[in-house]
């Protein structure tokens, strides 16, 4: 979806340097590496001795005040030895990765552009992977062994030898990140401008195609020094007397056996913290390209206590992600944060029969029980250095049998209360305070366990993106015989299947035998949402959810699933909360408009007088827009 | 139906892959300095006596006919003999692979018994002291060179604490090893009825089988926490939730989704470790394949290498056809 | 009104292979049209119909199977590359998801300046005032050209779409659900501003549209598509005043003005578009058609003219002598 996508990129790019310097695992990674760049820098500066200087009176001697970390069996210092260490460690790191890099960008941007795309360059894109899949079968140390013999053991050899065997790694990436790159439409856009395939290639693929790779190199620079120092341990990498880490660890290894440990010891720490490094460095940046992790790793860091609305916050980007909707548009304004606490939003009289927000000619009491009494719900979601309040002070009353539909742009909160009302809102979000009483019941604050019979006898849950709400890996009847059983325990699986079976009946699908046993990706979207609402009916729910439920899919399908629940929800008698976006859906398929906008209810009316006199100003604008995009009235 | 077309395609790419691999090795092996006919005859022997060898050995032809010749030798099972043991190969590598494999496959489910449980574990909660512990383990065991732990294990459980037996093989210098079976001292002990034998085998077994669980472990653990945290917060988990559906069959649908990405981390590792515990198995004397490869290559000794890469790229290839098989059984998406 | 014709279609047919297997997609089947100059036709149908395809082989994104596309008197689809190459400048698109499509690393000023550049247009001095130009045409401020499109709202992404593809004064642009991805509000706005900016060019436009209320307020004509054909073309205002194909009602049917006074449409079509892999026998609507009839399973329609439109019907005169649909659950059966 390009919404989300846009969201991506917005994310991402508020800046890589504020994300890197707030406490977490970048930070840390920056600093060891810093510590150790440092360090080998220095080293001549700082070193207590020479690192190849032995002193034939001192062999084998312990940490002490001469030599800090001791000495080895030729009489040299550790502690200078590990000073300088890094110099080769870290430099054949870099420079083997650096070399893998070379050759792994080009090679895989060539094998992804020109891959499956027939012609000469298909079959050398082919050809290229081909090699690289067998590389891939050998044992990489083994491997990188061999180069190293075959070249003899010194530095440069080295250095290639790890590129070569690090370059698939780069290969693979790239390959795949062109593959879904080319396929985006700016190139497309840039075919259609009259650039050559070489030109495409160059100016738009490749350097949209580069962060993976790049967030790919400070694993490959650690697992580089690792490599470095195994061969070096076994004699196939640097000689002595040059400092490396790998070369000391096996210098202290025979002594291990004979209680010399800080031969062996200090270098295998350093070692580790320098790879530990490059590893935290490498997870920081992957998490920091993935919004999602992102914002977890977020959450984790400020914990509970967030300050409201601080400064520099982006706002825009929170409504959208708890509102994933599929094919949720692109946040066209962005929201504007809302003061905290409003005083005109206290609780108000648990009597009044209808919100405080009712209107002239909202409805009047009509004598029909209430089903669920929302008052003054707030619901919080923790942002990146922000708390959004999603839903601030929400009071809203159902009637049995009765049909609301819930209006607002994205971001306004419709989701967000769908799920509160289920129960639903999870870390990073938090019901705040407020009050859902269901059929005169307190659910807010009860436990999952209390919720579960609730939800499988009381509620019906339908959501957009159907498709995403299965089980992918379950066939549509199976799920649907579980969902039974939540409801009936005592039902066997034989009985249940029947039931399923007829439950796909009821919700017009013709070969209820054949799509049982499908998986949902074999299915269409508008085939999906039938799956769902069959799961929500099975139960004869009192109340009956629907967010967004034709998000997505065609309109002769759109009419097909509102004509269906309609239908069910005229023939149960069970009130319906609709979601959506769309007035034209709100004014053929409910009785009573709600408006949100920013977490709050602006209006609450009849359909009929909303739509002739929208009272608030914002559901002015709302229906100006659905008229303007209609063109004119009907 | 699928999966007999999918072992199909499968076998054939391994055969293409196999060929790719020995095809690599044996123009890499040629490129490595030094005479092996040198090395076989001995530092003495005459210059006639090394072109005999030379030519018994075949390396007097040009090298594509010594490739086709060995590719023809390869294909009747025969992959030439060891300069070093003047043993065949495929007779050493018989003798070697045992010892690693049990080595490598008692680390792997040791791994996966406790690995996996934990990281599903820290997965669903992802906060508390348990998962951050788990995460920094995960980006710890990562960073260990494995042959420095090792060493570090030897210090304190067999120099300082006297717990574990001297990492110098599977057995004691003193003890004689069981009736030849499998190779795996441990399992050819027990099939022989020696508790002595097979108490001496596990204690040696524990320090490098403990190396490499801590090492590699914490790959499985990282995987399974994030494959089981995404799977939580997925739309399939939540609807679950919202039809009612008791947290058991909750659990289920997570886990199920959560494994194939988990299942890949440990063929890969497993596939890993089977041709690279080289350092570890040195450290301890093992004796098993990765010191066999190391030690040929130190010889120049050619053949030996290519049957050790043969070796281990075949079990590779097992590995991930068997890794195939198992994600088709996971999902059911997934045509071939 | 009878204007010269900016772009023939003439039998346009895209297949793609299914693979491992010798069946094909039927995406696109004999889709004949024509655009004047200056005019704007709207092509409506929904996921499935084919017509993006037929938008992507205009621009020859994609090769065609078979047909023509007759462009100023040029077939663009025996064209050389380099021929191709020269004449994109004059035939331009926009398409659907304003971000996908504009290169995230490039500034708005570059986006506008490459395709100028491409079009031959040299000097550097004259690409800058052409693009503050082309800004200034789609309302967008000018410090807009040194933002780069993350910058942007989803309304301004897609008016820089527009910028772009007017910068080289093209006869065609052809834009692909140019409104799909946009929020209610600025839907509008984009519409008139692609209208007004008609008015000032005479640029003509092909509409690629699943969203009939914007089509309706764009298009001098409308033809709708259904697996891969053109089912029935009109005026606009002929088409959405009545209707003579079973889809084409179904379809005017699903439209929820935002008005609950206002009759709901009544005819439906049963089910779900079947693959375009394996065909319906006959006319390719018939198992889902509440007017089909035996002879709808077995002779395909072509277009015809009927009461001065074409339609694809074989029922066409019936519907419009007030027919009755059948109940959709018998359709269904």
């Amino acid at each position: 979806m390009g919404g989300t996508l846009a969201l991506g990129q917005r994310v991402r790019n508020s800046g890589l340097l504020r994300f890197a310097i707030r406490p977490g695992p970048m930070l840390y990674g920056l600093i060891i590496v810093g510590f150790w760049l440092l360090i080998s820098l220095l080293a001549p500066i700082i070193a207590p001795y020479s690192p190849t200087h032995p002193f034939p009176d001192a062999v084998l001697a312990p940490p002490g005040s001469r030599f800090l970390l001791g000495t080895d069996r030729d009489g040299l210092d550790i502690l200078s030895r590990l000073m300088w260490a890094p110099r080769i460690d870290l430099g054949i790191a870099v420079a083997s990765t650096v070399l893998a890099l070379c050759i792994g960008v080009p090679v895989g941007g060539f094998a992804g552009y020109f891959g499956g795309k027939g012609g000469l360059q298909g079959a050398l894109a082919t050809a290229a992977m081909r090699i690289v899949d067998v590389s891939q079968a050998f044992p990489v140390f083994v491997f990188a062994l061999a180069i190293v013999a075959v070249l003899g053991p010194r530095a440069g050899n080295l250095i290639v030898a790890m590129a070569f065997v690090n370059a698939p790694v780069f290969i693979w990436l790239t390959r795949s990140q062109v593959l879904a790159v080319r396929e985006r439409a700016f190139v497309e856009a840039a075919r259609c401008a009259g650039n050559s395939e070489v030109r495409i290639a160059f100016r738009h693929v490749l350097p949209n195609a580069l962060a993976a790779p790049l967030t790919q190199l400070s694993v490959v620079l650690g697992f580089s020094v690792l490599l470095t120092a195994g061969l070096s341990f076994i004699g196939a990498g640097v000689q002595l007397p040059t400092p490396e880490w790998g070369l000391m660890v096996s210098e202290g290894a025979s002594t291990m056996i004979t209680g010399q440990w800080w031969i062996a010891l200090f270098p295998g720490i350093a070692l580790g913290s320098a790879v530990f490094g490059f590893a935290l460095l490498g997870d920081g940046l992957r998490v920091y390209l993935d919004p999602v992790l992102r914002q977890q790793a977020v959450r984790a860091q400020i914990g509970g206590g967030g300050i409201l609305h601080s400064e520099g916050a982006d706002p825009s980007a929170l409504p959208a992600l708890v509102e994933s909707l599929p094919g949720a548009l692109p946040i066209e304004s962005r929201v504007v944060p809302v003061p905290a606490e409003n005083p005109d939003l206290e609780p108000e009289p648990a009597a009044a029969g209808h919100s405080a927000f009712a209107t002239t000619g909202a409805k009047e009491p009509t004598g029909r029980a209430s089903i669920l009494a929302i008052r003054n719900l707030r619901v919080d979601f923790y942002g990146e250095s922000d708390v959004h309040r999603a839903l601030d002070g929400v009071s809203l009353n159902i009637d049995s049998s009765e049909s609301v539909g819930v209006v607002g742009t994205t971001g306004s909160g419709k989701s967000v209360m769908a799920r509160a009302i289920m129960g639903l809102i999870q870390p990073p979000g938090h019901v705040a305070g407020g009050s859902i009483r269901f059929a005169g019941r307190e659910m807010i604050g009860l436990e999952d366990a209390q919720l579960q019979p609730l939800r499988a006898h009381d509620f019906g849950f339908i959501v957009a993106n159907p498709r995403a709400r299965l089980n992918p890996v379950l066939s549509v009847g199976a799920q649907l015989v579980n969902v039974i059983r939540a409801k009936q325990s005592s039902l066997s699986r034989k009985a249940a299947l029947q039931h399923a079976l007829d439950l796909l009946d009821m919700v017009s699908i013709a070969d209820a035998a054949r799509i049982a046993n499908s998986l949902p990706h074999e299915l269409s979207g508008g085939m999906c949402q039938r799956i769902l609402i069959a799961m929500a009916i099975s139960s004869e729910p009192k109340l009956l959810i629907a967010d967004e439920p034709t998000a997505g899919l065609d309109v002769t399908v759109q009419m097909q699933v509102l004509d269906l629940i309609k239908g069910l929800v005229d023939r149960s008698g069970a009130a319906l909360i609709l979601m959506t976006r769309d007035l034209g859906i709100v004014a053929h398929y409910t009785q009573r408009v709600v408006v949100l906008r920013e977490g709050r209810i602006v209006e609450e009316s009849e359909v009929k007088h909303f739509f002739e006199r929208p009272e608030a100003d914002h559901s002015a604008r709302l229906l100006e827009a659905a008229f303007a995009s209609v063109g004119s009235r009907g | 139906m699928h999966t007999g077309r999918l072992l199909l395609r499968r076998l054939l790419y391994l055969i293409v892959q196999l060929w790719g691999v020995a095809t690599i090795a044996f123009f890499l092996v040629h490129l490595i300095p030094g005479n092996p006919a040198q090395a076989l005859a001995g530092s003495g022997a005459s210059a006639q006596s090394i072109h005999g060898i030379e030519r018994q050995l075949g390396f007097d032809k040009p090298l594509p006919q010594q490739y086709v010749l060995y590719l023809w030798n390869v294909l009747h099972g025969n992959l030439g003999d060891s300069i070093f043991t003047g043993q065949t190969v495929l007779h050493d590598l018989e003798q070697r692979i045992p010892a690693t494999v049990g080595l490598v496959t008692a680390a792997m489910l040791i791994s996966v018994v406790i690995g996996v449980p934990l990281g599903i574990y820290v997965g669903l909660k992802r906060s508390g002291i348990l998962s951050r512990i788990a995460f920094v383990y995960g980006m710890l065991t990562g960073a260990l060179p494995d042959f420095w732990l090792g060493l570090v294990l030897i210090f304190v459980f067999f120099y300082l604490l006297r717990w574990a037996p001297a990492p110098l093989g599977q057995l004691d210098a003193i003890q004689s090893a069981p009736p030849h079976v499998t190779g795996l001292s441990l399992i050819d002990s027990l099939l022989a009825g020696d508790w002595v034998l097979f108490a001496s085998a596990l204690g040696h077994l524990v320090l490098p089988a403990l190396t490499l669980v801590l090492v590699y472990m914490g790959n499985i653990v990282k995987m399974a926490r994030s494959s089981m945290s995404e799977a939580m917060q997925s739309g399939y988990v939540e609807h679950a939730r919202a039809m009612g559906l008791p947290n058991s069959v909750v659990l289920r649908y997570a886990v199920r989704n959560a494994l194939a990405p988990v299942v890949t981390v440990i063929a890969f590792t497993y596939g890993f470790l089977l041709g690279g515990a080289v350092l570890v198995e040195t450290i301890f004397s093992w004796g098993g394949l990765g010191q066999y490869a190391v030690q040929s290559i130190t010889n120049s000794d050619y053949f030996a290498i290519t049957g050790f890469v043969l070796a281990a790229a075949l079990f590779m290839a097992v590995i991930y056809l068997v890794l195939d098989l198992v994600y088709a059984v996971l999902d059911p998406r997934i045509e071939y | 009104m009878k204007r010269e014709p900016v772009l023939t279609v003439d039998g346009l047919v895209k297949h793609f292979p299914v693979r491992r297997s010798s069946k094909v997609v039927h995406a696109v089947n004999s889709v004949s049209f024509t655009i004047g100059s200056g005019e704007t036709l709207g092509l409506v149908g929904e996921s499935g119909s084919g017509k993006t395809t037929v938008g992507r082989c205009i621009l020859r994104l994609i090769e065609p199977t078979s047909g023509h596309v007759v462009f100023n008197g040029t077939d663009l689809t025996t064209v050389s590359k380099s021929r191709l190459r020269k004449l994109r400048g004059s035939i331009q698109m926009v398409f659907q998801e304003p971000y996908e499509s504009l290169n995230p690393r490039f500034t708005s000023r570059a986006i506008i300046e490459e395709n100028l550049q491409l079009a031959g247009v040299a000097s550097g001095s004259e690409r800058r005032r052409r693009v503050g130009e082309v800004l200034e045409l789609v309302r967008l401020p000018a410090r807009v050209a040194n933002t780069y499109p993350h910058g942007l709202t989803g309304g301004e992404q897609q008016r820089l779409s527009i910028a772009r593809a007017l910068s080289t004064r093209p006869d065609l642009i052809v834009l692909d659900e140019p409104t799909s991805a946009l929020d209610i509000t600025v839907r509008g706005d984009i519409i008139r501003l692609l209208r007004d900016l008609q008015h000032q060019t005479g640029v003509a436009l092909l509409f690629i549209s699943h969203d009939l209320t914007a089509v309706k307020e764009i298009s001098h004509r409308v033809a709708i598509m259904y697996l891969g054909e053109i089912v029935e073309v009109a005026e606009t205002d002929d088409m959405f005043s009545r209707q003579l194909h079973p889809y084409s009602l179904a379809l005017l049917a699903s439209v929820l003005f935002p008005d609950p006074t206002g009759p709901l449409g009544r005819v439906r079509v049963a089910g779900e578009i079947p693959s375009p892999v394996d065909l319906p026998s006959g006319c390719h609507l018939h198992p889902r058609c509440p007017y089909s009839i035996e002879l709808c399973k077995e002779q395909w329609p072509p277009l015809r003219e009927v009461a001065g439109r074409r339609v694809a019907c074989h029922r066409a005169e019936d519907i419009l002598r007030g027919a009755e649909p059948r109940a959709i659950d018998e359709v269904a059966s």
